[in-house]
């Protein structure tokens, strides 16, 4: 029982995060892929700050 | 949206600040001219409907590089509704050379008189009445370092905006050149919105090749203007081009002779002029950066940056990851899913977070550098050094900006112009340490060279030497050949550092890279301990009869000849790919010790039997030099704009980087 609650926690976790890298890869939203406040460039044009 | 306002001026005259401070971002402000090379959009904070865009700095509306073609571009098509002409009010005439165009454009303006807080520090006064009734616009003095003027700056704009109003007093130029500007505007009258009509026609009459292609006139048209330019240039004795830039510093020199009052001074030499003549000289300048280079890395990773592993290993160790595993344990989880979480996940990204205090560090004393104006002379300084072996001064702004991510670098070389000189920096700009291979090389040097002061400034130096040498390689080369671009840049005056400006630098970073760790980071780390802990029959193994390993031995004898021909270093080399960063959490995994930091004795021991300090040099120079992370590699294939460049590049950077690997084992070899 704890393995299916922790594997269900752990797992979605990293299905969300892969989920939101891919949707943010697609959309263009990052061009280095993680958070574009450190990268002075890394937002194309569509980027809204 | 309300209204759209823009923000455009010179170079270096403190857009982005000004940007920063009226909507509330933090986009990167840097003490060089050229950091924005793309137009950036935010809010209003005090009036969320409003959009501030800031564009990136040009000296004309007569673009010659990419990011200055964005900002015409975007005055022209963009249709702001009104423009924040930001002028540097330390260089008062040659920033009035843009205002006098950007007037042209028919779009209201309110002037910025920004850094005026250093022209009453040097005793200069400026008559803002007297400018503002010079130029028929509100001229506004700010300090975007204070903070003064910027709201007044705003609801000025805001009241121009509403009102439209364009009553601005353009450029009178001489009785011959406005016949000929009117005999232009009469001719393309019909092709141009009429309140861009005297811009077209002044661009037309300067022979703006962007401008002609762009009306498509008919070819009896274009004669017909031929003409009058002829005439006007015959008439003159001039270029039509010179014409109009003598006629428009006249003007300009008019406007100053009514409102600035400069000190009178004994001498002409300023304290920057001073501090120049010693960190620019001929000889001390490379020793001096050098020196600055080593002490920033030794203060980062050897001495500072060390007192603070112990805290973060405190927090995964002993509290993150033992009270988790203990709970875990305690509801009864299988030993794979605590290993998962404990050992894979909190191992893999406490192995990452251990490094961002050293990251902070460095980067603490990189916007340190920057912001005083020193990084703008190691431009200048480079640029001697790199011309004579082919390479522009230009080159270097993005590598400069490369020692934070190779991404922004990448796409910093919009700047160059020329074609082949900007693919040769795009190429080369990753050689120089980013953020993310800190952690790799703190790692090395904590573990192998703890008392070496040189290993780790090493990797920024030879960083620089492998540019030099594949600079003229390069340009040996058919693809390459041709002089380097001409390099122009404006050296920014020195000041004290702004401890805010340098504190949101270094925390953007920091964030980034622990976001970077939560996310990413955390995935390849599940992924790299579900592979190192499983076989291909899907039974828990020891890491040796794992997936991860079988495919590592695949690829290991490749860099047998580098003294690092071992599955667990061939693993961390392809994750590497992922991030870099991922190099540290994969080996953190894999040594199987959960957290990985320089001090811990079981690290080194493991680590210690894997590499010697020489195969451990040739790993970190391998890093360094290898196909940067996927990130980087994207942004390679937007700039380059050709996948063909991309695989040159990709492949040229791990040549690089095996050769130079290569040598350093097996030279070092013979010695050791």
């Amino acid at each position: 029982m704890a393995d299916i609650v922790i594997g269900i926690i752990v797992f979605g976790i990293l299905g969300t995060i892969v989920y939101r890298l891919f949707k943010a890869a697609k959309k263009g939203d990052n061009s280095c892929g993680h958070g574009c406040n450190g990268c002075p460039y890394a937002c194309d044009g569509s980027k809204k700050h | 949206m309300a209204f759209r306002i823009a923000l455009a001026g010179n170079p270096n005259s403190g857009k982005t600040s000004i940007f920063n401070e009226l909507t509330g971002s933090t986009q990167y402000v840097g003490n060089w001219p050229g950091v924005t090379v793309e137009k950036k959009e935010g809010y209003l904070k005090s009036d969320k409907r409003c959009m501030i865009v800031d564009l990136p700095g040009i000296y004309s509306l007569s673009p010659y590089t990419l990011e200055e073609v964005v900002t015409r571009d975007y005055l022209l098509d963009g249709k702001p509704d009104v423009i924040i002409n930001i002028v540097d009010a330390t260089n008062l005439e040659r920033n009035l050379y843009l205002t006098t165009q950007l007037m042209e454009t028919g779009i209201p303006m309110v002037l910025a008189l920004n850094m005026i807080d250093v022209v009453h520090k040097s005793g200069d006064t400026i008559d803002t009445r007297a400018l503002s009734q010079s130029l028929g616009c509100p001229v506004i003095e700010t300090s975007a370092v204070t903070g003064v003027g910027l709201k007044e700056v705003v609801q000025k704009a805001l009241a121009y905006a509403e009102s439209g109003n364009t009553g601005l007093l353009q450029a009178g130029f001489s009785k011959t050149t406005e016949k000929a500007l009117s005999s232009l505007t009469e001719l393309i009258a019909d092709s141009v919105p009429p309140e861009l009509l005297r811009w077209y026609a002044i661009k037309l009459f300067e022979q703006d090749e962007k401008v002609m292609n762009r009306l498509k006139l008919p070819a009896t048209v274009l004669s017909e203007i031929q003409a009058h330019i002829k005439r006007t240039e015959t008439e003159m004795d001039d270029s039509a081009e010179s014409i109009i830039t003598n006629e428009r510093y006249n003007h300009i020199t008019h406007i100053t002779a009514r409102c600035l009052v400069r000190k009178a001074r004994i001498g002409n030499t300023t304290i920057s002029d001073k501090i120049d003549r010693v960190v620019t000289n001929r000889w001390l300048a490379l020793p001096l950066f050098f020196f600055a280079m080593w002490a920033v890395y030794y203060v980062s990773i050897q001495s500072l940056g060390d007192v603070t592993i112990g805290w973060v290993e405190w927090i995964f160790n002993d509290l993150i990851g033992a009270n988790i595993a203990r709970a875990l344990g305690s509801i009864g989880t299988s030993a794979w899913l605590t290993g998962l979480v404990v050992e894979g996940i909190i191992g893999g990204v406490g192995a990452v977070i251990t490094f961002v205090p050293q990251m902070m560090i460095l980067f603490f004393f990189l916007a340190l550098m920057e912001d005083c104006g020193y990084m703008a002379r190691v431009a200048f300084i480079m640029d001697r050094i790199f011309r004579k072996f082919g390479l522009s001064g230009k080159s270097f702004i993005p590598m400069l900006i490369g020692t934070g991510c190779s991404v922004p670098a990448i796409m910093a070389s919009r700047t160059i112009e020329n074609l082949r000189d900007r693919r040769m920096t795009i190429m080369l700009t990753p050689f120089i340490p980013c953020g993310a291979k800190l952690p790799v090389f703190a790692l090395f040097v904590g573990v192998f060279f703890p008392n070496n002061t040189f290993v780790g400034p090493s990797m920024y130096l030879i960083g620089i030497l492998a540019i030099i040498v594949s600079g003229i390689l390069l340009k040996r080369t058919r693809l390459f050949a041709g002089d380097p671009a001409p390099f122009v840049m404006e050296l920014p005056s020195y000041h004290m550092p702004r401890l805010k400006g340098v504190l949101i630098h270094m925390w953007d970073r920091g964030k980034a890279f622990i976001k970077k760790a939560s996310t990413i980071i955390a995935v390849a780390s599940a992924g790299i301990w579900i592979l190192q802990s499983t076989s291909w029959g899907f039974q828990m193994v020891e890491p040796d009869a794992s997936i991860l390993a079988s495919m590592g031995r695949i690829l290991a004898p490749v860099f047998r000849p580098l003294g690092f021909g071992f599955w667990e270093a061939a693993v961390a080399t392809i994750t590497g790919l992922l991030a870099k960063e991922t190099i540290v959490a994969t080996l953190g995994i894999l040594v199987g010790v959960g957290e990985v930091t320089e001090n811990d004795p079981n690290l080194i021991l493991r680590i210690s039997q894997l590499f010697t300090p020489l195969s451990a040099y040739a790993f970190m120079i391998f890093t360094l030099f290898a196909a940067p992370c996927a990130a980087a590699i994207g942004a390679t294939r937007r700039e380059m704009q050709s996948a063909r460049w991309t695989w040159i590049a990709i492949l040229f950077q791990t040549g690089i980087a095996y050769l130079a690997a290569l040598l350093v084992f097996q030279i070092g070899s013979l010695f050791v």
